[in-house]
């Protein structure tokens, strides 16, 4: 994504500091509460609760000129989990955010998992010294992003060959 | 659209006006937020608890353990 925004070309080594100015730090949700005043009208009024972003599961933190058309990089997106407890009053919303895509989920009661499937049109190599998968041949892959649940908090990303299909195709074997 | 016990949850996205968002100069698309709304539909009347919303469209929800858990999407541009 940063790669074809791009009109020059990036210093390999300091792409990772170029994808962090480039990339957003925080995402915000934003409470809105209603009250009836006394002359009948609906007063609304907002409030916005913030939480960083983390960039730890971005697959690809240099560009890599072979990947330009290929369309890998399109459609990267955000994703985020957001908590919000309903049996405490005035609770606040709890918000995960990774730079990925997402589609099916799978819940359980300790961890939250969210499958992106990716077709790899060609071959792909990590580029050295990037945060991403190992090779892959050409062919259909789904990455799984696991979090734990109770601490809203990410704890890796898998690649399997294949795709899911639906959310009831996922199950949890915690043995 | 969820219920948990008393509490009926609604989740929905909707739309910005496409006149009031620059698709060109933004690198988070910002066109669409999730709403949810938690109302309290033990009396008659129902009464709206929590409102919040949230960029980005919405991928699923679940309710697990008196928590509601969203998965929400949102767009970079490239």
């Amino acid at each position: 994504m940063v790669y074809q925004n791009t009109t020059k070309s990036l210093d390999v080594k300091n792409f990772s500091l170029t994808a962090q100015e480039v990339l957003p730090r925080r995402s915000s949700l934003q409470q809105v509460t209603t009250k009836l005043g006394k002359t009948g009208k609906v007063r609304v009024a907002t409030r916005k609760i913030t939480a960083p972003i983390d960039c730890t599961t971005l697959m690809f933190k240099k560009p890599d000129p072979a990947q330009k058309g290929q369309g890998y990089y399109g459609g990267e997106s955000l994703t985020s989990i957001v908590r919000l407890a309903l049996n405490v009053a005035g609770a606040k919303p709890q918000i995960k955010t990774i730079v990925a895509n997402s589609s099916q989920i799978h819940v359980s009661k300790k961890s939250i998992y969210v499958t992106t499937p990716t077709y790899m049109w060609s071959p792909f190599i990590c580029p050295a010294d990037a945060m991403c998968m190992p090779w892959r041949g050409q062919g259909q892959y789904t990455t799984i992003y696991g979090f734990d649940l109770d601490a809203l908090v990410y704890k890796y990303a898998t690649v399997v060959a294949g795709t899911t299909w639906n959310q009831y195709s996922m199950d949890e074997n915690t043995q | 659209m969820l219920i948990n016990g008393s509490q009926l949850i609604l989740v929905g996205t909707k739309s910005q006006p496409y006149s009031q968002y620059s698709y060109e100069r933004a690198f988070v698309y910002r066109d669409q937020q999730v709403l949810i709304a938690v109302y309290d539909i033990s009396k008659a009347t129902p009464k709206l608890l929590q409102a919040y919303t949230y960029d980005g469209w919405l991928q699923d929800s679940r309710i697990v353990d008196n928590q509601l858990v969203l998965v929400t999407s949102q767009s970079l541009n490239r």
